[in-house]
């Protein structure tokens, strides 16, 4: 059983502190960005460029170069851990990208359980039922082994979610996940989403249009804006 | 979380490095340490055993100069008396030269035993010999007498040459001295000079004798002209006694062999005077000899020197070199074992083993010390870290507590205690109970289950069934009980509430406001008790300010009267109802009574699902549908005397419609709640008093459906709608079996007159982000 932190237990999983991203090597505004993300909660930041969506979440795991501050997860600095338990620590995050982010070089399966298989030893067949259970609830008839472009791009989708959400991580990174077409597709996105959270999974929800989270969004909930002057806080606006 | 990464991202390496630097330092120093001591010792030996080796040569070579000068002063008569006998023989008159030969003979013979006789021939065939013969001398001659027939004359004399004794014998074999190697031998070297003239025969038996001799002669010529031909007789025998008195080292050997491998002297020649030994025909023996064998194999090729042999698992340091003084081709060997040299060597070595050994001892002790030492103090720093860790643990659960709004408001709900105290005992599970104002029952606040990460409330102990756990809320202590099914005070709580969790362990701490029970804290199964205590008294000041304030509360809480009136047997609300086909209670009453088909916008509803209702055992299923049939006529009878609308019984679920109206009638939803809480309490007390897995859970909603009559004559009163299928996922998804849980919408109308406890925030399709709450008891 790998040993938890105090901070894993109850400190906030993600956690950006006065970080400021080295201009020149991101297209995110060198701002100061302070950002507290405790585990099951959601925060929502609402982003219209893509890029900047991209990079926040690279920042957000480490990839992104930071001139001050420090930018944690699971109370673990992304600067001051070396590379191995940097990418073990990636690991344990959930990611689903603006842009297609499966390949076509190998089947969809293998894309959905790659992650999974490359940093834990559960067993293949434990992974397969859980991504079937999960493909069936985001709407897949099994586990699609065609190569993703064979796929629709609903499909698509639906694969990257059981991706994101398998393996039950600590962490979920959405960069715009999710339309409100289809409906049973939305709905069950959003009730993943909750049992994940109330398994403790804290969540990062970058959408370019409020109107997708305005329904799940409730009193307490954080919500920002990411633009060129940094993370504006939103609530009460 | 996963559980089985590859890499934990938490752990810290460079620790566990140490740590394995720690435990391993100090063997590897070990390992270092023999290593070093072993090489070392390895050296030095080698080192020693060279030069042990260059020094037992050294000697070797010492003991071949010597031996060599031995075999040369040995052979030398041969080279003296050829000279004297070379000068002294040169009379004009044959006959003086043959008396001084005779002289000569007998006075070297006399002084030298090493010369066996001597030999004088002319080239007449004149043939003098002088011998040795039993301590006397014998001179012997072979001439023609007067009528020319060759004669030999023996004359034996003492040592001062008196005649004792002479005999005349024909020379009946035709002995021709001239025909003799020794003679011939010596005419071919006539014209060489010094040494070189002197002709040296092989080694042979004497056939007189008995001495394996060697013959070396000398021709010269005489003032009369004639040619004389000198021989001396060497025997080898001595020299063999010489060779082999020889010591080599403590055990080594020496031989004479020549360069064909005859032995001229040495231990194989030791049978030498033993009558039919074959001297002359004795090689070294590849069996016995190896070393000797492969000493002069090695001296054919590369001549003089030293060297070392392996033979039968030993080394042998050995010298060959040839014998100058005699003749060219004798080889003298000398071997010994190297061990006869080195075994001082081997006995250094052995004691500094035992010395190195005994500092290998001290060192791994000293090691093992450290490891200890080491292993201690990571011990003391973990133990130093852990108590660290759990005070920060402490500290954030504290805070966790103390941060929580409306800590003392009893209208809030606060599962972070339950969770607080779960997470600080390690147990599986923590309960919070409320003694209700008639301390006759003890309410389940809050249940918290650490395996299922689940709260549940609800359950009700009764005094009247559990009286000994109730006598316990006096108790002003901790009750630990190892086994709660072996005690009698709690042996009813464990069948009713730890039986399913399958836990044992209970910890029992009663609450107490100014020295009056106001409630109990259960933990099940706890791990962690070191300092539980504190977490305990805290959070029973906590529920003692919260279970006070509540009583107080309750005392003024709306007017009940309403629930008196819609509950119970006394209602005078209910329908009166007619029981028919799939009904437990049927909603027609005539046909009047009986609703119109339609939407029902709000109707109060409740789903009762058993679970385990199923079994292959017949023995159990007979059991099971005795309690069935118990459970069904409990549910009929509370039913009918709630005035319920209907009561229908599908597969394992039972749905029972509190009315049916097009107008929402609070009452009915009282009515319906009230009777949900005493089927639960019919069901447990029925379910406790057995052994089985059966289990329920209900749902409770108010909702829309649609009612229909279905089929004719008669037709079917039936219901479906949102409201059911909420009812129905309510009743799917209690925290655990034995609850109720109730949706929003009814939780709004019965708020004020029944306890509650949310459970949280739950995504439903087609309704977003909703609560449901869980239905504790009536107020």
């Amino acid at each position: 059983m790998a040993e938890k932190t105090i901070s894993q237990q109850f400190g906030p999983v993600l956690e950006l502190i006065e970080a400021r991203p080295v201009f020149d090597e991101s297209g995110l505004t060198a701002a100061r960005y302070n950002l507290s993300l405790g585990p099951g909660e959601c925060v929502f930041i609402e982003c219209r460029d893509e890029t900047q969506r991209s990079q926040f979440t690279d920042l957000c795991v480490g990839l992104l170069p930071i001139g001050d501050g420090k930018v944690k997860c699971l109370g673990l600095d992304w600067q001051q851990l070396e590379e191995r338990r940097a990418w073990a620590l990636r690991g344990r995050i959930g990611r689903f990208f603006s842009t297609n982010s499966l390949i076509d070089l190998y089947g969809t399966h293998i894309n959905i359980l790659w992650p999974r298989m490359h940093h834990t030893r559960t067993p293949t067949k434990q992974l397969v039922a859980e991504a079937v259970r999960l493909g069936i609830r985001f709407g897949l008839p099994g586990l699609p082994t065609q190569v993703p472009s064979r796929l629709s791009v609903l499909d698509r989708r639906r694969a990257e979610y059981v991706r994101a959400f398998l393996g039950g991580p600590d962490l979920l990174l959405l960069e715009d996940p999710v339309a409100l077409d289809p409906k049973e597709l939305y709905e069950a996105f959003l009730s993943e989403l909750t049992a994940a959270r109330e398994k403790g999974c804290a969540v990062l929800w970058l959408a370019s249009d409020r109107s997708v989270w305005r329904d799940y969004w409730q009193d307490g909930m954080q919500i920002f804006r990411l633009g060129d002057d940094g993370l504006i806080d939103m609530r009460g606006v | 979380m996963p559980t089985d990464e590859i890499v934990n991202p938490a752990a810290d390496l460079s620790s566990k490095r140490w740590q394995l630097f720690q435990l391993f330092g100090p063997i590897l120093g070990v390992i270092l340490v023999i290593g070093t001591i072993a090489l070392v010792t390895l050296y030095t030996y080698h080192t020693m055993r060279d030069g042990t080796i260059v020094l037992s040569r050294s000697l070797l070579r010492s003991q071949q100069r010597y031996i060599t000068q031995e075999v040369s002063n040995y052979l030398s008569p041969a080279a003296s008396t050829s000279a004297i006998a070379r000068n002294v023989l040169n009379q004009a008159d044959t006959a003086q030269d043959a008396a001084s030969f005779m002289s000569i003979g007998r006075a070297i013979l006399k002084n030298l035993s090493q010369v066996d006789s001597f030999y004088l021939a002319d080239d007449t065939g004149r043939f003098w010999m002088m011998s040795r013969r039993k301590g006397h001398f014998e001179e012997t001659s072979l001439q023609n007498d007067a009528s020319g027939k060759s004669i030999y004359h023996y004359t034996l004399t003492d040592p001062d040459g008196r005649p004792l004794n002479s005999a005349l014998f024909p020379n009946d074999d035709k002995y021709d001295p001239r025909d003799r190697p020794w003679y011939t031998g010596a005419l071919h070297r006539e014209d060489l000079v010094g040494k070189e003239r002197i002709y040296w025969s092989d080694p042979y038996p004497h056939s007189s004798t008995h001495q394996f001799i060697i013959t070396a002669s000398i021709a010269f010529p005489s003032l009369g002209g004639r040619k004389f031909v000198f021989a001396i007789n060497i025997s080898l025998n001595q020299l063999t006694h010489f060779v082999n008195s020889l010591q080599v080292g403590h055990s080594g050997q020496a031989v004479i062999v020549d360069l064909d491998g005859r032995v001229i002297a040495g231990h194989n020649m030791a049978a030498l005077e033993t009558p039919g030994f074959d001297a002359a025909n004795v090689h070294l023996n590849p069996d016995t000899q190896p070393v000797f064998l492969r000493a002069l194999n090695i001296f054919r090729i590369r001549g003089d020197g030293a060297g070392v042999v392996h033979a039968r698992g030993k080394d042998y340091v050995t010298i060959a070199s040839a014998m100058p003084l005699a003749k060219q081709s004798w080889v003298l060997l000398l071997n010994a074992p190297e061990s006869d040299f080195v075994s001082f060597t081997r006995k250094i070595q052995e004691q500094t083993i035992y010395f190195s050994l005994l500092i290998v001892g001290l060192a791994s002790l000293l090691a093992f010390g450290l490891i200890y030492q080491g292993r201690r103090v990571s011990r003391l720093q973990s133990s130093l870290r852990f108590v660290g860790d759990e005070q920060h643990h402490e500290n954030t659960l504290l805070l966790k507590v103390a941060n929580t709004p409306g800590l003392l408001n009893p209208q809030q709900e606060i599962p972070v205690l339950s969770e607080v105290l779960v997470e600080r005992s390690g147990s599986r599970r923590v309960s919070l109970w409320r003694l209700l104002p008639d301390n006759e029952r003890l309410l389940c606040e809050d249940m918290f289950d650490a395996g299922r990460d689940a709260h549940a409330a609800g359950v009700e102990l009764h005094k009247s069934s559990y009286p000994a756990l109730f006598e316990c809320l006096s108790e002003t202590h901790i009750l630990d009980i190892p086994d709660a099914e072996a005690d009698e005070r709690f042996q009813g709580f464990y069948r009713l509430v730890m039986q399913s969790l399958g836990s044992r362990r209970l910890l029992f701490w009663s609450i107490m406001e100014q020295h009056h029970p106001v409630g109990a804290l259960m933990i099940e199964d706890p791990v962690n008790l070191e300092g539980i205590d504190r977490f305990v008294a805290l959070a029973s000041a906590v529920l003692s300010v919260r279970f006070t304030q509540q009583q107080k509360e309750e005392g003024s809480v709306e007017d009940l009267s309403l629930l008196k009136e819609n509950t119970g047997a006394n209602s005078q609300r209910g329908e009166k109802l007619r029981v028919l086909k799939g009904f437990l209670v049927n909603p027609e009453d005539g046909k009047k009574a009986v609703p119109e088909a339609g939407l029902y916008p709000r109707v109060p509803l409740m789903v009762l699902e058993f679970e385990e209702a199923y079994t292959s055992n017949t023995e159990v299923a007979k059991q099971m549908l005795k309690l069935v049939a118990d459970l069904s006529g409990k549910i009929k009878k509370i039913a009918q005397e709630s005035g319920l609308f209907s009561v229908q019984a599908s597969g394992n679920r039972v749905v029972i419609l509190g009315s049916c109206s097009q107008t929402f009638n609070t009452g009915d939803a009282l009515r319906l709640a009230d009777a949900a809480i005493t089927i639960r309490e019919a069901c447990l007390a029925a379910l406790t008093g057995v052994k089985t897995r059966l289990t329920f859970r209900i749902g409770l909603d108010v909702g829309p459906v649609i009612a229909a009559h279905l089929g004719m004559d008669p037709d079917v009163f039936n219901v479906w709608g949102e409201g059911l299928s909420v009812a129905e996922l309510l009743a799917q998804s209690t925290p655990d079996g034995g609850q109720i849980q109730v949706s929003e919408q009814a939780y709004q109308g019965l708020r004020g007159y029944f306890l509650f406890r949310p459970r949280g925030d739950f995504y439903l399709p087609g309704s977003g982000v909703t609560r449901s709450y869980v239905l504790a008891g009536r107020r």
